[in-house]
């Protein structure tokens, strides 16, 4: 049990003493998975509210596939995506294997259906009242959306945070299509499984403690808003 | 097509409805600058006539014109029956419509004054959020969110059901100064009769879906059963029975004219009429403009409503609680 207290002693003092390769590691993590909930509340938003909002054909059977893809293995949207992204694939010539970008496509293909459905049951439950009364109250189009967007926030934050947190966590599509190179593609769960896998308990154990600091602080947050109002 | 300016509204051969229900109003004009009441039993339309005049929905059939046009908005506004406060400060809330059309000048004055409107105190209440209000006050800021837009149609849906008697005042005084201050149409629905008739210039009543009638007449629903040849009588909640001539099919809705209805102490014999009921005076209201008495008098399970000149009155002795007849004639229900 020795190396255990060890492991977490010295995970402080590596976190405490500014260490390099930890925090490069947490800094290509905070990176990649910032961008790609970027790009997936971007992309995601608009269409969890069409799915929600509108009636049309096939709605049911997309909802179904949207879904059914918020239990994607990591290990299938990181071989999906170095497939297409391999010098053979077809977005062989944008260099995004091995490349922090590669990672950013990669978690925006796993988190979007998670931001998809979460946005479009949080708006699906709002109040059948909210539509007739913006539009009394002089809302026409896209004030209808933000309108309709904004009175979902807290959900839709808490989907956020779902979202992220997927992304963080995720090993899958940072090892296969990041190849976990040392200060450039190294994630925070990427270098987990190579220390632990060396014996190195330190830095894994620090790396782990950061990843929840990180699920914490993102929790926090959400409280703090919701406060806010 | 020429616009009559006197209307503000012209509906011309409506038909809308959901599942077994139809709305069906051949033609209803509405003047500018009036205020008229909708008044009927759950189911009868009155709602979905609101919604049509707000055109939030459109008809399957026939035309909603709003000064001779098909869309009304922003000029047309409308407070649902249990409004929906958007999840922000009563600020937020009352300027929201003006925010979305973009009209911000002087907002903070403007959304105290629309507060000062219905009666709520803007120091304590304008930065209160929507879950730290009463039932009635957040119908106030409701109705304040309406109000800033000072719209050329305000409609409101049941506005002082299930709220306390403070906020029902301050509505009520609301919607006269939309209507005396601002020059706005009104258009209100309520179960109210007393209540729609002191605040209103005109009731329009709707029973099944169809307009029957004006002002505060009586409605006798069906079903209707054979007493005898052609005499058909519908059966009041409590047993009574009221009497009249062969309708147009045994569900139709007659209409009693309360001027057609004579108010007797005792129980008359040897007389034409075929319907004499008893009842009990449940309220007594002045008529102003025409220097006579409305009463409401509940027989069998049901209101009716009866006018009576001041003397009398007087001369009967009339109270809320005296028993007296309603004596009316077959002849004098009317088919919708």
């Amino acid at each position: 049990m020795d190396y255990l207290a060890e492991g977490f002693i010295n995970a402080f003092l590596l976190l405490i003493r500014g260490n390099e390769e930890t925090y490069s590691a947490v800094y290509t993590t905070v990176y990649v998975s910032s961008i790609s909930i970027i790009i997936s509340l971007v992309l995601g938003l608009p269409l969890g509210f069409v799915l929600s909002y509108y009636e049309f054909i096939g709605k049911k059977q997309i909802r179904a596939v949207v879904d059914t893809l918020l239990g994607l293995p990591t290990v299938v949207v990181g071989l999906l995506v170095y497939a297409f992204i391999t010098r053979r694939g077809p977005l062989g010539e944008y260099d995004l294997l091995f490349n922090k970008s590669g990672i950013i496509a990669g978690q925006t293909l796993l988190i979007l259906p998670v931001v998809i459905s979460l946005s479009a049951s949080a708006i699906e439950s709002l109040d059948e009242r909210l539509r007739s009364t913006l539009i009394t109250l002089g809302a026409r189009g896209r004030k209808i959306i933000t309108g309709t967007l904004y009175e979902s926030r807290f959900a839709i934050m808490t989907a956020a945070a779902a979202a992220y947190g997927r992304a963080i966590s995720e090993v899958g599509v940072s090892m296969m299509v990041g190849g976990n190179i040392k200060w450039h593609t190294r994630t925070i769960t990427t270098a987990i499984a190579l220390e632990t896998g060396k014996g190195e308990f330190a830095m894994g154990i620090a790396l782990g403690i950061v990843l929840l600091l990180i699920g914490f602080i993102v929790n926090w947050l959400l409280i703090f808003l919701r406060k806010r109002g | 097509m020429t616009v009559n300016s006197d209307y503000l509204y012209e509906l011309a051969d409506i038909e809308h409805g959901y599942g077994t229900f139809r709305l069906r109003i051949p033609s209803l004009n509405i003047l500018r600058n009036s205020s008229v009441g909708l008044s009927g039993p759950n189911g009868s339309g009155k709602s979905t006539l609101i919604r049509l005049l707000s055109f939030l929905e459109y008809p399957e059939k026939g035309v909603v014109r709003f000064n001779g046009r098909t869309h009304g908005r922003p000029h047309v506004t409308m407070l649902q029956q249990d409004p929906y406060l958007l999840k922000r400060t009563v600020y937020d809330n009352v300027a929201y419509g003006l925010k979305a059309a973009k009209d911000t000048e002087n907002l903070k004055q403007r959304v105290t004054e629309a507060l000062e409107i219905v009666n709520l105190d803007h120091k304590k209440f304008i930065h209160r959020k929507w879950f730290e209000l009463s039932g009635g006050e957040a119908k106030r800021v409701a109705l304040a969110s309406r109000v800033i837009l000072k719209p050329e149609a305000l409609l409101l849906d049941e506005p002082v059901a299930n709220v306390d008697s403070e906020s029902s005042i301050a509505i009520m005084k609301a919607i006269t100064w939309m209507k005396e201050e601002h020059s706005s149409t009104i258009i209100l629905s309520s179960h109210d009769l007393t209540w729609l008739s002191s605040i209103t210039d005109n009731i329009w009543k709707l029973s099944g879906g169809k307009l029957a009638g004006s002002g505060t007449s009586n409605l006798i629903p069906g079903p209707w059963s054979k007493e005898r040849e052609g005499i058909w009588y519908s059966l009041l909640p409590e047993g009574e029975k009221v009497y009249t001539h062969t309708p147009p099919d045994a569900e139709a809705t007659a209409v009693l004219n309360p001027g057609d209805i004579i108010l007797s102490l005792k129980k008359l014999k040897d007389i034409s009429a075929i319907n004499m009921l008893p009842g009990v005076v449940v309220t007594m209201s002045s008529d102003i403009n025409a220097g006579r008495i409305r009463l409401e008098i509940e027989s069998s399970g049901r209101i009716f409503y009866a006018y009576i000149t001041e003397a009398s009155a007087s001369k009967m002795k009339l109270f809320p609680g005296k028993k007296i007849y309603l004596v009316f004639k077959a002849t004098s229900l009317q088919w919708i």
